[in-house]
C-alpha cells in the first residue's frame, strides 16, 4: 500500500478518472464564464473590443456591461455555494443553507430597511446596503444560534424548522415595509428580492470579489474543522474541536459573505443547496476537495443560469427566477435517484 | 501505580433528574476497567462527561494533575480518546481520511500532516488489522469493521486514556470475538488505560482488570471481576437471579440470568 505524503488530495480514487474530473470542472468553469461574457456580443462586430484608444460600442458592451456581469455571476455563485457548503457541514443536513435557515432573509430585511430608511451619510449606497444586509444576516444568525444553544445538543432538525419559520416571519415584514413605502423604494425592494445580476462597471463586482477573497481564505484555513464537524457532534468534540466556537466563527463569516453578496444581487436561492450537493456526490465528503470544486462549479452554474436568463427569452429575466427553475427539478432528480 | 484518571464527586443532572450522584473512582495506568450496570444507570453519561460532551454540574476529573474540566477541548483530546456508541451516521470518508482526522489535536493550523502523523495513522490502521481497507469508504464497511475503524481513530489520537462506549453492542458473535481479541491485544501492546462500558457480563469479567458497577447514578461496586461474581453483585445490580456455569475450574464461571438458563 503506497503511502501518500499528504492526504489533502488523497481520495480513494486518485486516478486518471479523478484528474480528468478536475480538468473537466475547470474547463467547464472557464467556458461558462467566457460564454456569458461573449455570447451577447454576437451580431456586433468584435472589432474594437481590444481597442483602448477610443470607446467603441463593442468595447463598451464588453468591458462595462458583459465582463462585469459575468464576473459578478461567477463570484456570486462561488460565494453562495461556499456558504451552502459550510452550512451543510455545520448542520450535517443537505437542506441547510443560509437561505433555508433565514440568514438570507435577514440580509434582505436589513437591505429593505436601508432602502427605505437609509442614511445617505455612508459613502456609497452599495456599501450602506451591504452593511445593513450584513447586520440583518448576523442578527438572524445570532437568533438561530440562540435557539440552538437553548437545547443541550444542537438539534439540527428543529433549527431548520425554526429557520423556515423565521424566513416566513421576515418575508411578511419585508412585504409590510414594501407595501407602506414609496413607489420607487417599493419597486427597488421588489426587484431586489427577485435577485439579479444587472450591473454597470466593476464597482459591484469588486465588492463581491472582496467578500469572496475574505470568505474563501477564511474557509480554506478551516477545511479540516469542517471535515471534523461533518462527522458528528460527539466525534467532533472527542477529536478536540470546540464545536460551539467553530460554529460561531462559521456563522460570522457566512453572514459577512451572504450579507456582502446579497446586498448587490439580492437573494439568489438554490445555488447554495444544489452545488455543494453535486460536488459531494462526485468528489466525496472531504472539504479539501469540496472547497475548490464548490467554488468552480458554483461560479460556473450561476454564470450559465445568467446566460440563460439573458439570452433565451427576448427580455432578460432576473437570474433569481432561473436558478430555482433549473435547480429545483435537478435537485428532485438527485433526491429520488438516491432514494431508489 | 500512578493514577491515569481520577474522578471525584462528579454530579450530573438533566433537568430535574439526577443522572450521576457523587461518583468517585480512579483508573490506574495500564488498567482495563469495565463499567457495568442496567440501562439508564448513567454509564454512557459518565464517559460523555469525562470528554465534556455532556457538561457536568460539579466534581473534579484529573489526569496526572491536569484538571480535565478546565483545559481546552483540543488539549483534552490529546489526553483522552472516546469511541461513541452510535456509529450509524458517518459521512462517506475513506478509512484513511477518517483516521487522519484524529491528528487534529496536534495541529496548530490547517497544516498538512507531518511524517510522524503519517506513521501514527498507518500504525493505527495496522493495529486494528484493517490495512486492506485503508481506502474503503466508511459507509461500505460492516458494523464490526466500522467499530475497528473507530478504535483505530481513537488510537491515532495517541492518548493515555481510552473510553469505549459499548464496543460490543449490536455485533454478531464473530465480530464480538474480533473486537474482544483486538482490545485484549491492544491493552498489552499499547500502554493505555481503558474505561469501557459493557453490557455483556461474560465479556466484561474476562476482559477487565477491574469492574465498576453503576446503578441509578451511584457506584455500588468497585473491585476485581472475581469478587464481582463471588459477591453476587450482578443480582443486586440487575435485580434478577443469575446462575453460574463453570466450564473450567481455574477460570471465572459464565453468568446467565436464571430465566434464560432454565430452558
Amino acid at each position: 500500500m503506497p503511502t501518500k505524503t499528504n492526504y489533502r488530495f488523497f481520495s480513494p480514487k486518485v486516478s486518471l478518472v479523478n484528474k480528468l474530473l478536475w480538468l473537466g470542472i475547470i474547463i467547464f468553469a472557464i467556458m461558462s464564464w467566457m460564454t456569458d461574457s461573449l455570447l451577447p456580443l454576437s451580431g456586433i462586430s468584435f472589432d474594437g473590443v481590444f481597442d483602448f484608444e477610443k470607446v467603441t460600442p463593442a468595447g463598451h458592451i464588453f468591458w462595462d456591461l458583459r465582463l462585469p456581469r459575468s464576473s459578478l455571476a461567477f463570484l456570486t455563485g462561488a460565494v453562495l455555494s461556499l456558504c451552502g457548503m459550510v452550512f451543510q457541514s455545520i448542520f450535517r443536513n443537505n437542506l441547510a443553507t443560509p437561505f433555508t435557515l433565514g440568514v438570507a432573509s435577514g440580509a434582505s430585511l436589513g437591505a429593505a430597511l436601508y432602502i427605505v430608511f437609509g442614511l445617505p451619510i455612508i459613502i456609497s449606497a452599495n456599501l450602506g446596503i451591504g452593511f445593513a444586509a450584513f447586520l440583518g444576516a448576523i442578527s438572524i444568525t445570532a437568533l438561530v444560534n440562540f435557539l440552538g444553544s437553548r437545547s443541550r445538543l444542537f438539534d439540527t432538525h428543529s433549527l431548520l424548522l425554526a429557520g423556515v419559520a423565521l424566513s416566513f416571519i421576515i418575508s411578511s415584514i419585508i412585504m409590510a415595509i414594501q407595501y407602506s413605502s414609496e413607489i420607487h423604494d417599493s419597486y427597488q425592494i421588489m426587484r431586489w428580492t427577485m435577485g439579479g445580476l444587472d450591473t454597470v462597471g466593476f464597482a459591484d463586482t469588486i465588492q463581491v470579489l472582496l467578500v469572496f477573497i475574505i470568505g474563501s481564505i477564511f474557509i480554506l484555513f478551516h477545511t479540516e474543522e469542517l471535515n471534523i464537524l461533518s462527522i458528528g457532534d460527539e466525534l467532533a468534540m472527542s477529536r478536540g474541536l470546540n464545536i460551539g466556537k467553530c460554529r460561531k466563527k462559521m456563522f460570522i463569516i457566512t453572514s459577512i459573505m451572504v450579507g456582502g453578496t446579497v446586498a448587490i444581487t439580492g437573494p439568489i436561492g438554490f445555488i447554495g443547496m444544489v452545488v455543494p450537493h453535486i460536488c459531494r456526490l462526485i468528489l466525496g465528503p472531504n472539504h479539501n476537495n469540496l472547497f475548490p470544486s464548490t467554488i468552480l462549479l458554483g461560479g460556473a452554474i450561476l454564470t450559465i443560469c445568467d446566460c440563460i436568463a439573458h439570452n433565451v427569452l427576448s427580455i432578460s429575466l432576473p437570474v433569481g427566477i432561473i436558478t430555482p427553475l433549473l435547480g429545483g427539478p435537478f435537485f428532485l432528480w438527485l433526491l429520488f435517484k438516491n432514494n431508489k | 501505580m500512578k493514577q491515569a484518571l481520577d474522578v471525584s464527586n462528579l454530579n450530573l443532572s438533566a433537568g430535574k433528574k439526577d443522572i450521576l450522584k457523587n461518583v468517585s473512582f480512579s483508573v490506574k495506568e495500564n488498567e482495563f476497567v469495565c463499567l457495568v450496570g442496567p440501562n439508564g444507570a448513567g454509564k454512557s453519561s459518565l464517559l460523555k462527561s469525562i470528554v465534556r460532551i455532556m457538561p457536568s454540574d460539579s466534581g473534579v476529573i484529573k489526569s496526572e494533575n491536569i484538571k480535565l474540566l478546565e483545559i481546552k477541548q483540543k488539549k483534552l483530546a490529546s489526553l483522552v480518546a472516546y469511541v461513541p456508541q452510535n456509529l450509524k451516521k458517518v459521512p462517506p470518508f475513506s478509512v484513511y481520511e477518517f483516521v487522519a482526522m484524529s491528528r487534529f489535536p496536534y495541529k496548530n493550523f490547517n497544516h498538512s500532516l507531518t511524517k510522524k502523523d503519517l506513521t501514527i495513522i498507518n500504525n493505527s490502521i495496522k493495529d486494528v488489522d484493517l490495512e486492506e481497507f485503508k481506502s474503503s469508504i466508511l459507509t461500505t464497511l460492516s458494523g464490526g469493521e466500522l467499530q475497528r475503524v473507530m478504535i483505530a481513530a481513537a488510537i491515532a489520537q495517541q492518548t493515555k486514556i481510552l473510553l469505549l462506549d459499548e464496543p460490543f453492542a449490536s455485533q454478531d458473535p464473530h465480530h464480538q470475538e474480533e473486537i474482544y481479541s483486538l482490545l485484549f491485544s491492544l491493552k498489552n501492546k499499547l500502554s493505555i488505560s481503558v474505561l469501557c462500558v459493557c453490557h455483556d457480563l461474560n465479556i466484561a469479567t474476562r476482559l477487565s482488570d477491574r469492574i465498576i458497577a453503576i446503578k441509578a447514578g451511584e457506584i455500588i461496586f468497585d473491585g476485581i471481576p472475581k469478587s464481582f461474581i463471588e459477591e453476587n453483585i450482578m443480582q443486586k445490580l440487575y435485580e434478577t437471579e443469575f446462575i453460574k456455569i463453570n466450564a473450567d475450574k481455574n477460570k471465572l464461571p459464565f453468568l446467565f440470568t436464571k430465566g434464560i438458563a432454565r430452558e
